[in-house]
């Protein structure tokens, strides 16, 4: 799979939200290289999901250019995968049902079909609960399964909403691992949004700190450790630190 | 719910009248437009200020008071008794499940039986006088304020019950503010549904059998061919019955503002 | 949620269908005593059987009909109310106003309209249960969840695949369930309408017919027909009811 570079260029996005206009983003500018994995930091309602929703097609942006592999971005298509904070798969389709749901269209056969949503249960770990409904699994499974159902028809890029957000944090933790192992697997560009600082500067190559109302991009930095990473780096206790400096913490008090 | 009523509430009130108004109001123009261009023919649709005449002529006269009061009468005895055998027995099913066992499955087949349908055989049994239509208003009533208090009491969720014995509330306050407020809303539900369903037997009753009433107008109008009659007693009751529906969505208001309070 | 038997008959076992045999029978003859007591002549007719089964079958000819033009025509509308916003703004209004009305009043006025006939019986029930079906329909578009929606346009779904596993999962427990209190109104309406609306064959209008010329006991065996067909509808609904669901939500 080759993957695919993000471009944004002076992206500007608002929204009417009671009557009130809401700057979600200003002047955005972004690029990805094909194969990193980018975190998107930022306290809520700084335009981070709006982001992403440019990125895969759902909204458009009211001034600016999105871009893959320098082709405008006009609509969702396969070669993108998105996983949303919640789950969101089928309540009425099984596991692999909700996962080849994503190979609707694609030019593969019934077989190679099938060989790729059991592939990819197998890399999300759920061998056994293939012909399981969604509210018989617990939800780290059931975001396993998403996570399977944006990889399957192969997309150059992966853009996770935080997509661990609600989990406990044993399973976070390990799911944060298993996001890893498979990002090194496929090696999608990952553009990941995220609440937790620990969790951004943990797995991304690079963590982009936003600030809110309006969203705009207020530092980029380079997370330059090998990997595999320990959680007990002492550098990253350092660039977390770093980064949280960056925040107002008055206007998140306001909120 | 909000029951504090702010100074910015006022607005939003006034937008909810207006809600409330749209509806007639769209309706009664449409009426008057079809009418005034003649797009209808006046044995089909009379014109609303025609209708208007003749209720007000109608209540000059004190007839249209007298019907209205009559059927109100019918309609509150039956709701009272209906309602308040429902809610017992709603409550004696949800509390055993052993009286479940037995009385439900009977009371399932009774549920299934069209309301109107036991007209003839109440008629058999009470005569045509008002007995037999206070009691099947009751019985309508009855099924759906039944059904509303026993989901009511078996859908408390558990932990509230669990928070109620965790702070050792006394048996007074764990009705007024666990109890009632969680119940409240479903039982209102059943009352509604009940209420809407007394007003239809009603107006069945009376259409057959009646010698004043709001039903009994409808029939005289019809058997005479004057529309206006028929849609006075139409609007009155769809007045009165929304009324009657406005003030049990109060009551629950009240009830678990009180209680929430 | 827990609902117990009043709520339905899901959980019945052996023992409550025999209490509802027994239970039904003994009510039945206390009753027909009671009744038969207070009227004196009842000697049963020849053809009681007949007569009861063919007025059934009129009844049932009629319940078809309306449930049909009133569950297609409710439908429609409910749909398109709950998919086109401009169209729910515009007709809700009217709608929910004329729900006041009481079902029986619109009797008097669909006979000063078109009669007391066939067609106005069946108008009658067809209106009765699209008054149900609008809101269910309405209701059951509006229980499609946004989240699953954008969920169907990130996959990039079609048309079709998106009906299949979107759409159509997600409003038919709504609608079946507007189906099935729909019928029960359809029983009110037609019944009903066969003892307003004379001169016409029918359950009701026997039930009614019999009760003017003193037969009592077709007057119960009339009832308990309607009832009986009641349950058992409903009943039959329900497990086809849930035997669909099952197919979604195994």
């Amino acid at each position: 799979m080759i993957a695919a570079s993000i471009e944004l260029n002076g992206v500007n996005k608002s929204f009417a939200l009671n009557g009130e206009r809401i700057d979600a983003l200003r002047s955005i500018d972004l690029f990805a290289r094909p194969g990193e994995f980018v975190c998107v930091v930022g306290a809520s309602g700084c335009g981070k999901s709006t982001l992403l929703r440019l990125i895969l097609g759902l909204d458009h942006a009211d001034a600016g250019r999105v871009s893959i592999d320098g082709k405008p971005v006009t609509a969702p298509g396969p070669d993108r995968g998105i996983v949303f904070q919640d789950h969101r798969l089928f309540p009425w389709l099984t596991v692999s049902e909700n996962i080849a749901l994503a190979l609707h269209a694609s030019d593969w056969d019934a077989s190679e079909r099938r060989r790729r949503v059991r592939e990819h249960i197998d890399l999300v770990g759920l061998g056994r609960f293939g012909d399981a409904l969604p509210d018989q699994i617990s939800g780290g499974m059931a975001q396993r399964a998403a996570i399977a159902r944006a990889l399957v028809a192969g997309p150059k890029v992966l853009l996770l909403d935080e997509p661990l957000g609600a989990l406990d944090a044993l399973t976070r933790h390990y799911l944060q691992d298993e996001l890893l192992r498979v990002w090194q697997a496929e090696r999608p560009t990952v553009i990941m949004v995220t609440h937790d600082i620990d969790e951004a500067v943990y797995l991304g190559d690079r963590v982009i700190v936003m600030s809110s109302r309006p969203g705009r991009i207020k530092k980029s930095i380079d997370i330059d450790l090998e990997r595999p990473r320990r959680r007990d780096d002492l550098r990253l206790a350092a660039l977390r630190n770093e980064i949280l400096s960056l925040f107002d913490w008055s206007a998140i008090a306001q909120q | 719910m909000t029951t504090k009523s702010q100074p910015l509430d006022a607005v939003a009130r006034l937008g909810q009248v207006a809600t409330w108004l749209a509806s007639p109001v769209l309706l009664l123009v449409l009426w008057w437009w079809l009418t005034e261009r003649e797009l209808v023919p006046i044995q089909i649709l009379v014109p609303p200020h025609e209708v208007f005449e003749t209720a007000r002529a109608m209540l000059a006269d004190g007839e249209l008071e007298e019907a209205a009061l009559a059927s109100l009468f019918r309609v509150l005895a039956g709701f009272a008794s209906g309602a308040a055998c429902g809610v017992a027995f709603g409550t004696l099913v949800a509390v055993s499940p052993r009286l479940d066992r037995y009385a439900g499955p009977l009371f399932y087949a009774f549920a299934q039986m069209p309301a109107v349908a036991w007209a003839p055989i109440a008629i058999l049994l009470l005569g045509i006088g008002e007995e037999f239509k206070v009691a099947v208003i009751g019985l309508a009533v009855f099924v759906p304020v039944t059904i509303g208090t026993q989901e009511a009491i078996r859908g408390i969720p558990q932990r509230y019950l669990e928070v109620a014995a965790a702070l050792a509330l006394p048996a007074g306050l764990r009705f007024r503010r666990v109890l009632l407020p969680a119940t409240l809303p479903r039982i209102v539900g059943g009352l509604r549904i009940g209420l809407s369903k007394g007003w239809m037997v009603l107006v069945f009753a009376e259409l057959f059998c009646a010698n004043v009433g709001l039903g009994h107008l409808m029939d005289v109008g019809r058997t005479q061919f004057q529309m206006d009659l028929v849609l006075t007693a139409v609007l009155v009751t769809g007045g009165l019955g929304f009324a009657m529906d406005r003030m049990l969505l109060r009551f629950e208001r009240f009830g678990s503002g009180r209680a929430a309070a | 949620m827990s609902v117990g038997v009043v709520g339905g008959p899901h959980h019945f076992k052996w023992r409550s269908y025999l209490w509802l045999v027994a239970s039904t029978i003994v009510l039945t003859i206390v009753i027909a005593e009671i009744s038969v007591s207070q009227v004196s002549l009842a000697v049963p007719g020849r053809g009681l059987i007949g007569e009861i089964a063919a007025a059934t079958l009129d009844t049932l000819r009629r319940l078809l009909a309306g449930l049909f033009v009133g569950i297609t025509a409710g439908s429609l509308l409910g749909t398109a109310m709950g998919a086109v916003p401009i169209l729910d703004r515009l007709l809700s209004p009217p709608i929910h106003a004329l729900r006041q009305v009481p079902l029986f009043g619109w009797i008097p006025l669909i006979g000063l309209w078109a009669g007391l006939g066939e067609p106005s019986k069946v108008t009658f029930v067809a209106l009765a249960v699209a008054y149900v079906m609008v809101l269910s329909a309405h209701e059951a578009i509006r229980s499609i969840s946004p989240r699953l929606t954008e969920v169907s346009r990130a996959l990039g779904l079609d048309p079709l695949t998106k009906l299949r596993v979107l759409v159509i999962p997600s409003v038919t427990p709504a609608l079946l369930a507007g189906v099935r209190i729909a019928l029960a109104a359809g029983w009110s309406a037609v019944v009903g309408a066969e003892i307003l609306m004379a001169a016409a064959p029918g359950l009701g209008a026997l039930i009614w017919g019999a009760r003017e010329v003193g037969r009592p006991e077709i007057v119960v065996a009339g009832s308990v027909v309607v009832g009986v067909l009641g349950a058992l509808s409903n009943a039959g609904l329900r497990s086809f009811e849930q035997r669909v669901l099952h197919r979604y939500y195994r």
